[in-house]
Order: C-alpha cells, then sequence, then structure tokens
C-alpha cells in the first residue's frame, strides 16, 4: 500500500510516518506540506492511500479532495475541529485524531488494506490509476457547508447541472459541486453513465422506466420517482445502446 | 429580615410609640386618666388599621408599578380620604368614652385641624413606605445588574483552544525521539499554560507578568510547531509590569495572530508584541502580524472570528466602562495590529 502523509507541520508529519514504519505493508511514496503540492504528488506518484489534515494554510484538507478528479483513499488526520469530526461520523469516513494512537492507526490500516483487496479482486485496473474514467465502484468526494460525504457512484442516481454547480443525487441528499457537467460527463464511464440533455447524466443501473415523449425524445424514469426528459438527440443514442 | 415582618415591625412600633407619645405629652399638662389612654390607643388602633387597609389597596392593584404622577394623585386622594375618616373615627371614640363636647369639637376649626393633623401622619407613614420600597428596589436593581454583568464576563471569558492543545501535544510526541530536552521544555510549558488557564478562570484581572509568561511559554510551544514559519518578537517596557489586565484576553489575541498571520499563511511570518504605558496612565498592548485583515469576508468561519473580537471588546467594557478601549487595524500593506488599552485605576466594580 503506497502512502502520502500530507500536513503543514513538519513534526506532525515525521510523527506519523514513524508510526507508519511499524506497518510492512505500508510504503511512504512521499510527503507534501500544502494542498497545492499534495494536489501536484497525488498526480504523479497515485497512491493508494492519503493521510491528509484538514486544517493547512490557505487551503483546507477538503479542498485538496474537491479539487481532485480522481480520489485515492483518504485517512484524515486532525487535532480537534468538532465540525469535521461532526462531518465524518455521519458519514463513518475513516480519521485519526492526533496524538494518533497507535492501536487506531493499525485499525484503520487493517481496514483499508481490506477494503483495497477487494477492489482488486473485482477489477483489474490496478496501476492504471491515472486517465481512467470512473465507474460505479469509484467513490467521489462531496462537501455542502459542514456536511460532507464520499459517496460510492452506484448510489448516485443523477447528476443535475445548476448554473455553474451540479447537484448530485443520492440517498436523500442533493448537495451542490463546483464543476461544469461537460467536464464531469468526460469523467464518467459511459457504460454506466449516460447524458441524457444539456441539463442531466443519469446512472443507467437506476432506470426502472422508459416512456416516448413529443418530438421523438423520452421520458425516463429512475427509481425513486425522478422523471428525467432525454432530449430528441441523446434519444436516438439512448435507443442505440440500449438495444440488443 | 423579612420584608414582612418589617413592616409588621414598623407597624406596630411606630403606632404604639404615637399612642405613648400623645399620652406622654397629655401627661406633662395633667395626670393620666384611662379613659385617655383607652381614647389614644383606640386612636392609635385606628390608624394602624386604615393604614393596613391602605397598604393592602397598594399591594393589591399594584400601586408600585404606577407612573409617577398617578401615584402621587392616587396617594393624595386616598390621604385625604383617610384623614377625614380619622377625624370622624376620633368623634366617634371621644363620644364612646363619653368625653364628646359638641359646643367645643364641632367648631370647623377644630375639625379642619384635626383633618390637618392626621393628613400628616397619614402623610409621614407614607413616606416611610414608599420610600423603603424605592430604595429596596434601587438596592435590588443594582444588584440584579452586577449579577447579569457577572454572568456575561464568565460568558465571555476565553478558554484555551482545544486545537492548540492537541497539535502542541502531537509536536512534543515527535520531539521525544528528536529532541528529548526540548521535549521536556515544551511539557513544562504546556502544563504552565493549562495551570494559568485553569486557575485564572475565576480572576477579574491578574498581574500582566502572569499574563505575559503564559503568552511567552504559548509562542514557545507554536515555535516549535510552526518552526521556521513563525518569528517572535517582543518589546515590553518595564513600566508594564505595573498593571493589571483581564486574564487570557492578551493570549486569546495572540492565539488570533497566530491562527490569521502564520497558520494561514504557507510561507508563515511574524508575530511581535509591544507593551509601553500611554501618556494618560493607561497600557497599550499592540499585536502586530503578517497578513491583512479582509474587510468583505463571508462564511463561518468569519463569523466565528467576528464573534471572539465582540467578546474582548465587551470584556473590557463590562471591566472598565469607557476606559478602555479595543482597535484592530491594518498596517502598511502586509500586517494587521491589534491594540488594547488599559487604564491604571482600579476595575470598576460591578
Amino acid at each position: 500500500m503506497r502512502a502520502l502523509v500530507i500536513d503543514d507541520e513538519r513534526l506532525a508529519r515525521k510523527e506519523l510516518i514513524n508510526l507508519l514504519s511499524q506497518y510492512d505493508q505500508v510504503e511512504i511514496v512521499g510527503e507534501a506540506n500544502n494542498v497545492d503540492d499534495a494536489k501536484e504528488k497525488i498526480e504523479t506518484l497515485a497512491p493508494d492511500v492519503v493521510f491528509l489534515d484538514i486544517q493547512m494554510p490557505e487551503k483546507t484538507g477538503f479542498d485538496l479532495l474537491e479539487e481532485l478528479d480522481n480520489v485515492p483513499h483518504v485517512i484524515f488526520t486532525t487535532a480537534y475541529d468538532e465540525y469535521a469530526i461532526k462531518a465524518f461520523q455521519v458519514n463513518a469516513l475513516d480519521y485519526l485524531l492526533k496524538p494518533i494512537e497507535p492501536k487506531r492507526l493499525g485499525e484503520a490500516i487493517e481496514r483499508l488494506l481490506k477494503k483495497l483487496n477487494e477492489n482488486q479482486d473485482k477489477s483489474e485496473e490496478a496501476g492504471a490509476f491515472a486517465g481512467r474514467k470512473l465507474t460505479l465502484d469509484d467513490q467521489v468526494f462531496v462537501k455542502d457547508g459542514d456536511r460532507c460525504w464520499f459517496v460510492k457512484l452506484s448510489n448516485v442516481r443523477l447528476f443535475e447541472s445548476d448554473g455553474n454547480y451540479i447537484k448530485v443525487y443520492f440517498d436523500n441528499f442533493k448537495p451542490m459541486i463546483h464543476k461544469s457537467l461537460n467536464a464531469l460527463d468526460e469523467r464518467l464511464s459511459e457504460k454506466s453513465f449516460f447524458r441524457a440533455s444539456r441539463k442531466h447524466i443519469i446512472n443507467l443501473s437506476w432506470v426502472e422506466g422508459i416512456e416516448p415523449w413529443f418530438n421523438g425524445g423520452l421520458v425516463v424514469t429512475l427509481k425513486g420517482g425522478d422523471r428525467i426528459e432525454v432530449s430528441r438527440r441523446q434519444a436516438a443514442r439512448f435507443k442505440d445502446m440500449m438495444s440488443l | 429580615m423579612n420584608r414582612t415582618r418589617l413592616y409588621w415591625l414598623f407597624q406596630i412600633l411606630g403606632w404604639s410609640g404615637y399612642a405613648l407619645i400623645n399620652l406622654f405629652f397629655v401627661s406633662l399638662d395633667r395626670r393620666i386618666t384611662p379613659v385617655q389612654i383607652g381614647a389614644y390607643s383606640s386612636l392609635a388602633a385606628f390608624y394602624f388599621l386604615s393604614t393596613h387597609a391602605f397598604r393592602y389597596a397598594i399591594k393589591k392593584y399594584g400601586w408600585l408599578n404606577f407612573e409617577f404622577p398617578k401615584l402621587l394623585s392616587n396617594t393624595l386622594l386616598t390621604l385625604g380620604l383617610l384623614s377625614i375618616l380619622n377625624t370622624i373615627a376620633q368623634i366617634i371614640i371621644s363620644w364612646a368614652f363619653g368625653t364628646l363636647n359638641p359646643e367645643t369639637e364641632f367648631r370647623l376649626i377644630l375639625i379642619s385641624g384635626n383633618i390637618f393633623v392626621s393628613f400628616l401622619f397619614y402623610s409621614l407613614w407614607s413616606m416611610v413606605y414608599f420610600l423603603f420600597h424605592f430604595l429596596d428596589s434601587y438596592n435590588q436593581s443594582l444588584k440584579y445588574q452586577a449579577k447579569i454583568n457577572e454572568i456575561q464576563l464568565n460568558h465571555l471569558k476565553s478558554q484555551l483552544n482545544p486545537h492548540f492543545i492537541f497539535n502542541a501535544l502531537n509536536s512534543v510526541r515527535a520531539l521525544v525521539d528528536e529532541d528529548p530536552a526540548k521535549a521536556k521544555l515544551a511539557i513544562t510549558q504546556l502544563s504552565n499554560i493549562l495551570r494559568f488557564s485553569l486557575m485564572m478562570d475565576k480572576k477579574r484581572t491578574i498581574d500582566f507578568e502572569n499574563e505575559i509568561n503564559t503568552v511567552k511559554d504559548y509562542l514557545n510551544l507554536e515555535t516549535i510547531r510552526f518552526e521556521e514559519r513563525l518569528q517572535v518578537k517582543y518589546n515590553i517596557e518595564p513600566s508594564a509590569f505595573d498593571y493589571k489586565i483581564p486574564p487570557m484576553m492578551l493570549q486569546t489575541i495572540v492565539e488570533n495572530a497566530i491562527k490569521h498571520g502564520i497558520s494561514n499563511r504557507v510561507k508563515g511570518g511574524l508575530v511581535e508584541i509591544n507593551c509601553k504605558e500611554g501618556i494618560t496612565d493607561d497600557l497599550i498592548i499592540q499585536v502586530k502580524n503578517s497578513g491583512q485583515l479582509k474587510s468583505n469576508g463571508v462564511g463561518r468561519k468569519k463569523e466565528r472570528e467576528g464573534h471572539g473580537i465582540n467578546n474582548t471588546v465587551q470584556r473590557l467594557k463590562l471591566i472598565y466602562g469607557d476606559r478602555a478601549s479595543f482597535k484592530i487595524f491594518n498596517s502598511e500593506s502586509d500586517f494587521v495590529i491589534t491594540e488594547i488599552k488599559i487604564p491604571k485605576q482600579n476595575p470598576t466594580l460591578g
């Protein structure tokens, strides 16, 4: 497991690296002391996991995750941040409180190794990390105000553009991310997601019903009841894709 | 003493005193007869009962909450009515004791004289009664205000930032391997700060020396954390040590300076503490940090900071009234200065 340690304080990095050195399965591939540095290193080193401090100068750990197209596994490290901890507890993200308890670190690493192994069994894409398209098994990081989520794409039924933002529909939530629908469309695997119109991208595995609509368009009903119009041009492609 | 018991004591002592004094003056003139004792006791009893009835009305209809003109007119009217009733009672008492002499006592001058005298007694009673109430409620509101002030002050007192404590402990953990001597020193400094923040909690003001020592310990610990990113400078005049300042106030300002001047900046910066005596016997404390104030900040974080500054301003106001001041402003294009001015005199009580 290749790990990148991100923290603005040298001693904090040193302490964590020192703790991690006791685990043979973990290889430290680098250190970063701010968000821009970290972003570059994630893109070039492609770590399996980042140990990420939340409070850093200028940009926070959350900002980093929002900037990344491809989010590796993340274990947050924080000294004390009520808001962040609240956000984690809702979503059961993994986090470690500084000073880090070796036992907690061990548990977090074990959980992560298990997850990595499962992923490896499912798809053989190990190594082809950068430039790869996002499939249903991938996770995206979404933050809206005080709350944040790591959402599995298979749970996202719909992306809807709204000005400069995209609303991400999953469970009972629809937080906004700052991105264009075109950029997102390019990142998503065509096998799983379909650009229904200028405004919408739907998750094909959530489609429940299809009806013809005016002008040769279609209306797709998703599980849960959302009804999305498919434009005429896209309807032809949709039929092509869905037919044998 | 309970206020109701106080009332009864005054009422009984006052009116029996009235009867005794009257009898005393009579005795100077001639010998006291049982009839005179009975008559004056009855009259005192009438005063006693009628003023008690007056008090009942005052309480029942909440006169003490009336506007002053209404209270005055109501009182004067009642006093007039009571005086007339009292004069009638005097005639009945005379009659009952067989001393009524219609020819002298029904003269207009004597009746109006009696009305006037009883009016005076009733006025005296009302004055004592209302004065007591006004003084009492004034005292109560003063005490209430003082209590409120204290509660507010406790509420505004700043606490050590937990984020700092845990980060410091984390650095110390790393230092244990790297530089054990430095780690030991850091543990001592951290315990000094914790002890200070626990002990000084209850006090309104403390010696400047205690506060500045804590701030120095604090900045030493932050230097361990931020290393070359944090530069610290002190310019402290010896006269500053004659002053007393509110506990944890400078500490909070320095914490904010670290947050904005250092931890939010990749390259870090400078924190400079200047303490000097002003011309009007006050202490001027300036904390200068790298960075710039942004006027149109939005979002949750900004609000919390505004809250911190507000707390400091309110604390100064509660302790010193208008004699202390707080300012925060940009200095040149790359520094922010936070300035508090604290008077030398004892803080106002309150």
